[in-house]
């Protein structure tokens, strides 16, 4: 970083010193020294929003939640449970939901990831991701197909070639144009994963501790090695259940992390000087690590 | 007509799994003492409030009451009564009418109309005098 200012504070005497002394070529030629040297610390300063997405994306793609949703219903049924909350119908109507929280997880994982890509320079990528982003919002019903031709008209690279000021200026346009869909997607991924998974398999850890293990307990007290083995699958069964309701939060907090970060960059940027919007970004970018490392395996 | 909200119906899941652990708790205290067929039949309630439990975060929302007949409150109060009257009475009979009344509210929250409630709150409520 002190190289990169020492480099920028040099050009800058270059070119003033040029721009007195001599012609309009000097001139041109100073300019881009001065320019060079702009991108070169603007890169730098774009690594935090670059992290922003790549934690995002990271928590974003955290597949389990999305999986156990069903199988918490299907293992109710081997407790004995056999009401109708774990019916066929309701098991159907599960697995659509289970579907919406994919949905929503695939966004959010998309947009993440572009923003990232873009932040960081990975214009390969880039393009793709927006086109597998517009392709998930319309899939998961947060766009319409006529919205989604805006939004990768504000999206993606019309220019050959890319300045720092441009790519700054495309990061300004995501991040207003696919606001309103990162919170819309959040609502729905935390909704389903706080009220209805967590209630579900709060209710299963009930069911399996009292009608299963206690029951188990007190049918085989005099059996020999019974109370052992019941003590060592409740056990194993009660890890289970902390790791998933563990995980399954720590996906809830991390996106809503990302979208609160998400919403204070949409209200700051090009608006407050760019260096405060980077702080936001980098303030979410942590959060976000550490809700990473909060996932259980 | 007031409707239940995303944070009541939570609030009612919590108090009907509250309602199943209670019934599990009486039935683990008695075991001795409890015949097949009690078992079986405290087991099946206790699966019946749990079922109503979950269904009740997922169907409940939206359901109109009739503050008139039967508040959320009196559905809210009347649930604490007989989860607080199962822990203290030892009368398995009692208990498995309390219980049924509050399967019957269970279903009824989610099912039936605000007139419904109204008369399934009564049930609970009969179920704690009788």
């Amino acid at each position: 970083m002190r190289m990169v200012t020492n480099y920028r504070g040099r050009a800058k005497v270059v070119f003033a010193r040029r721009f007195r002394q001599n012609g309009c070529a000097s001139r041109l030629a100073a300019a881009a020294v001065l320019s060079n040297a702009l991108v070169l610390s603007a890169c730098s300063d774009l690594k935090p929003i670059a992290e922003f997405g790549k934690n995002g994306s990271a928590v974003a793609g955290y597949p389990e939640v999305a999986k156990d949703y069903v199988l918490s219903l299907q293992r109710q049924r081997s407790y004995g449970q056999a009401g109708t909350s774990v019916s066929d119908e309701k098991i159907a109507e599960r697995t659509r939901q289970a579907k919406r929280l994919r949905d929503a997880q695939a966004v959010l994982e998309a947009y993440a990831k572009a923003l990232g890509s873009l932040a960081a320079d990975d214009l390969i990528s880039y393009d793709k991701e927006i086109d597998a982003l517009n392709k998930s919002l319309v899939s998961g019903k947060f766009a319409t197909s006529a919205q989604i031709d805006g939004y990768a008209k504000a999206a993606k690279f019309t220019l050959g070639f890319v300045t720092d000021i441009y790519r700054r200026e495309k990061i300004k346009r995501i991040i207003i144009t696919y606001n309103l869909s990162v919170q819309k997607a959040t609502a729905q991924l935390v909704k389903i994963v706080e009220t209805d998974y967590l209630t579900a398999l709060d209710v299963e850890r009930v069911m399996f501790t009292q009608t299963v293990v206690d029951r188990a307990r007190r049918s085989t007290a005099d059996l020999e090695g019974m109370p052992q083995l019941v003590t060592l699958l409740s056990d194993e069964h009660r890890e289970m259940f902390k790791t998933r309701e563990a995980n399954a939060k720590a996906l809830a907090q991390g996106m809503r992390t990302f979208a609160k970060g998400h919403q204070e960059l949409a209200n700051n940027i090009g608006k407050v000087d760019f260096k405060q919007t980077i702080e936001v970004a980098r303030k979410y970018a942590d959060q976000l690590k550490a809700v990473i490392k909060s996932f259980n395996s | 007509m007031p409707k239940i909200s995303s944070d009541d119906a939570i609030e009612l899941a919590k108090q009907f799994k509250e309602s199943a652990i209670v019934l599990g708790q009486f039935q683990l205290d008695r075991w001795d003492n409890l015949s097949k067929a009690e078992r079986r039949n405290l087991t099946d309630v206790e699966y019946t409030l749990l079922d109503h439990s979950q269904n009740l975060v997922t169907y409940a929302v939206g359901k109109r009451l009739d503050d008139a007949e039967a508040s959320l409150q009196d559905i809210k109060n009347a649930t604490a009564q007989a989860n607080a009257t199962v822990k203290t009475i030892k009368d398995i009979k009692k208990v498995i009418t309390i219980a049924t009344a509050l399967v019957t509210l269970g279903a009824t929250i989610y099912t039936a109309n605000p007139g419904g409630i109204a008369t399934a709150v009564g049930g609970v409520l009969k179920a704690l005098k009788g």
